[in-house]
């Protein structure tokens, strides 16, 4: 134990709180530790001028006289009459506010649970498509690697090019009839 | 000519001439009822002829690379004034025209010609196919959250179409 610790169990000590055993340690180091001693006698004497006054802290009679007199001329709370108030009164509102509250809490795990079953149901139909577009796309790289487009290159964004679905545009592949002899 | 002959003749006469008559007007009606169905058909051939010479300039543009022009020429495709009826030919377009801005991972452009063109369709099942493609170009994008949100309408207008 240090210094600190056996003054921090020394307001304790002067008021005889402490556990024998600790109350006979701390009396063993006082006798030899002069700087907690001093501590001590610091804290018995702002005892001594505090605990004379402690008396004078209390409210006067005539405080508290005054205090009734200003309650008694308030005017009283309005309270519930007839019907409402016998019915607000009764067991009947602790039934009501139970009934109340069970209602909310199912409408709001019923919400929740909605809530989250919408979500799993729309990350399922997310993940469905985005599974059929990329088996659609995996399909057309096969197609076209076993057939390629005439005139492209295999893998090419070229390759696979949407055919047009508006018509046919009819390329008709002729001879340069301006070629010369030889070339 | 005794004067029952007359009357036996003009008898035949104005049947005749009503029957004529009857006929001209039935072929009449039946040319006026095709004619506007003709004309209807001639305005969509060339819609479409025009469609098709578009569709192969986005084709082009892309394949130079110019992706902002091809957008810009693709949205043309869906003003044209198209029938009603050529919804599900359009959707494929669009769909179509979105997955290759994607092939050529460009697929901002691809959400903002879907986002720019879904109001062009009625049917809600187009709108429903759009909405998914916008959503696969968001995730695309690792967009996730807006994804979701395109998926979430997509979802909604399938699940209880407008009337």
């Amino acid at each position: 134990m240090n210094c600190q610790q056996y003054c921090d169990d020394l307001t304790a000590y002067m008021d005889g709180e402490l556990a024998p055993s600790r109350s006979r340690e701390l009396t063993s180091h006082l006798g030899q530790c002069r700087s907690c001693r001093e501590e001590l006698r610091a804290l018995q004497a702002s005892a001594e001028i505090v605990e004379p006054h402690i008396n004078d802290l209390e409210p006067a009679p005539e405080m508290w006289n005054n205090l009734h007199s200003r309650i008694a001329v308030m005017p009283a709370p309005a309270a519930f009459g007839g019907f409402f108030g016998t019915w607000l009164s009764s067991r009947w509102l602790k039934a009501a506010v139970g009934a109340a509250a069970a209602v909310v809490l199912a409408v709001g795990m019923w919400g929740t649970m909605n809530y989250l079953s919408y979500q799993r149901e729309v990350r399922q139909y997310m993940s469905d498509y985005i599974r059929e577009r990329e088996l659609e796309e995996e399909a057309l790289r096969v197609r076209e690697v076993n057939a390629p487009a005439e005139g492209t290159r295999v893998g090419t964004p070229q390759a696979m090019e949407p055919a047009n679905p508006f018509g046919v545009i009819r390329t008709v592949s002729f001879d340069n009839p301006f070629k010369t002899e030889g070339q | 000519m005794n004067p029952g002959g007359y009357s036996k003749l003009s008898t035949a006469l104005i049947t005749g001439i009503s029957l004529s008559l009857l006929i001209q007007g039935a072929a009449v009606g039946a040319v006026s009822a095709v004619q506007p169905q003709g004309k209807a058909d001639a305005k969509l051939g060339k819609i479409r002829s025009m469609a098709e010479t578009q569709h192969e300039i986005v084709m082009i543009l892309m394949r130079k690379k110019e992706f902002s022009k091809a957008m810009a020429e693709a949205n043309k495709i869906f003003e044209m004034g198209w029938p009603a009826d050529q919804e599900p030919l359009l959707v494929k377009e669009l769909l179509g025209l979105s997955g290759q801005f994607m092939r050529y991972q460009q697929p901002e452009i691809a959400l903002e010609l879907l986002e720019h063109n879904v109001k062009v369709f009625e049917d809600s099942k187009s709108q429903v196919a759009i909405y998914k493609e916008m959503g696969y170009a968001a995730k695309e994008m690792g967009r996730d959250d807006e994804a979701l949100e395109y998926f979430k309408k997509a979802h909604q207008l399938e699940k209880s179409p407008p009337r």
